[in-house]
């Protein structure tokens, strides 16, 4: 991955799936834009407006308790979307979305987007097969969250997210990481530390980098193997 | 606000690189208690070791010890 000027939207892994020339056909709906970390593209209860394919960077969904505080409870990267559901009907959010890693977006507006599922089957199939994989990816995170420990779902939660923007270098801050295990920077720190002191990764303030990816894998929950980008869509039987 | 650094030691140290910016002394306290009672429920062993072989030391920016205390003190439950 360079510094995203050869990115383009089939670099997003749906919208490489769909037939080339029907992506011909609706490319002119879709623009590459860049977003940068923490900005927020939708808020719980807004209208969505716009679909995000991540080209590069990855987008982080967060359930937002009424204290305020924001627990993650999904990532999007190249491999998925943001915001489909609205081309399908249904058109408010039911969490926050942020940029949790900076990067080229392939960005359409709701409508646009919605008249081509109309037209074309191809799309229709696309979001069918996608929301299966999301929703196999909810259940088993939820069951993640309730069985497997801290640092477990740590490596696990480094693996995939360096899948989704395909690099072993995650430019993230302890904060983000923090939503994600749902407990306090400090204790994101000493877990991100004790991994260093194995080698698995080098930590400094707001960048981790991969070093030993399969002693990462190996400290991972079981998890990671089954939601894998390639692995999960053919254990359902759907093919991108 | 004052710098706290949430160290744990057994042999040799992890050290909290970032620390938190916090009121006071009481407030790095509760913090402690809160960072070790969310590794205690997120972990049965910290760098293979028991915790009770680990204590939390907090230090203050110029690196001096302000309170520490063992880790196998610390109910392991989530804080909430």
């Amino acid at each position: 991955m360079g510094n995203g000027s050869s990115l383009g939207h089939s670099d997003n892994r749906l919208l490489a799936a769909l037939p080339r020339e029907l992506f011909e056909l609706m490319q002119h709906d879709f623009k590459q834009i860049s977003l940068s970390q923490g900005q927020a593209i939708y808020e719980p209860g807004e209208q969505i407006d716009e679909i995000y394919f991540p080209q590069s960077g990855m987008i982080s969904l967060l359930v937002v308790a009424k204290d305020g505080a924001a627990i993650e409870t999904a990532t999007i990267g190249r491999e998925g979307a943001v915001g489909l559901h609205s081309a399908v009907g249904m058109r408010l959010s039911f969490t926050r979305a942020t940029i949790q890693i900076p990067g080229k977006f392939s960005v359409v507006r709701a409508n646009a987007f919605a008249q081509s599922v109309q037209n074309h089957a191809p799309v229709r199939d696309l979001i069918a097969r996608y929301t299966e994989v999301l929703w196999a990816e909810a259940q088993q995170i939820a069951a993640c969250n309730a069985i497997h420990d801290g640092p477990a779902r740590l490596c696990r939660w480094l693996l995939q997210s360096a899948d989704r923007i395909g690099s072993n270098h995650l430019p993230l801050t302890q904060e983000l990481i923090a939503q994600m295990l749902g407990v306090r920077r400090t204790t994101v720190t000493l877990l991100a530390q004790s991994l260093q002191r194995r080698g698995v990764i080098e930590y400094a303030r707001g960048h981790i980098t991969i070093l030993d990816r399969e002693h990462l894998e190996h400290c991972a929950c079981e998890c990671y193997a089954i939601m894998q980008q390639e692995k999960l869509p053919l254990k359902l039987g759907v093919r991108f | 606000m004052p710098m706290y650094y949430f160290h744990l030691r057994d042999q040799d140290m992890v050290e909290d690189i970032d620390g938190t910016e916090l009121a006071d002394i009481d407030a790095a306290r509760a913090h402690a208690q809160v960072v070790a009672q969310e590794l205690k429920f997120e972990t049965d062993r910290f760098l293979d070791e028991e915790w009770s072989r680990w204590s939390m030391r907090v230090h203050d920016e110029e690196g001096q010890e302000l309170f520490s205390f063992p880790m196998s003190d610390v109910r392991s439950d989530n804080g909430k």
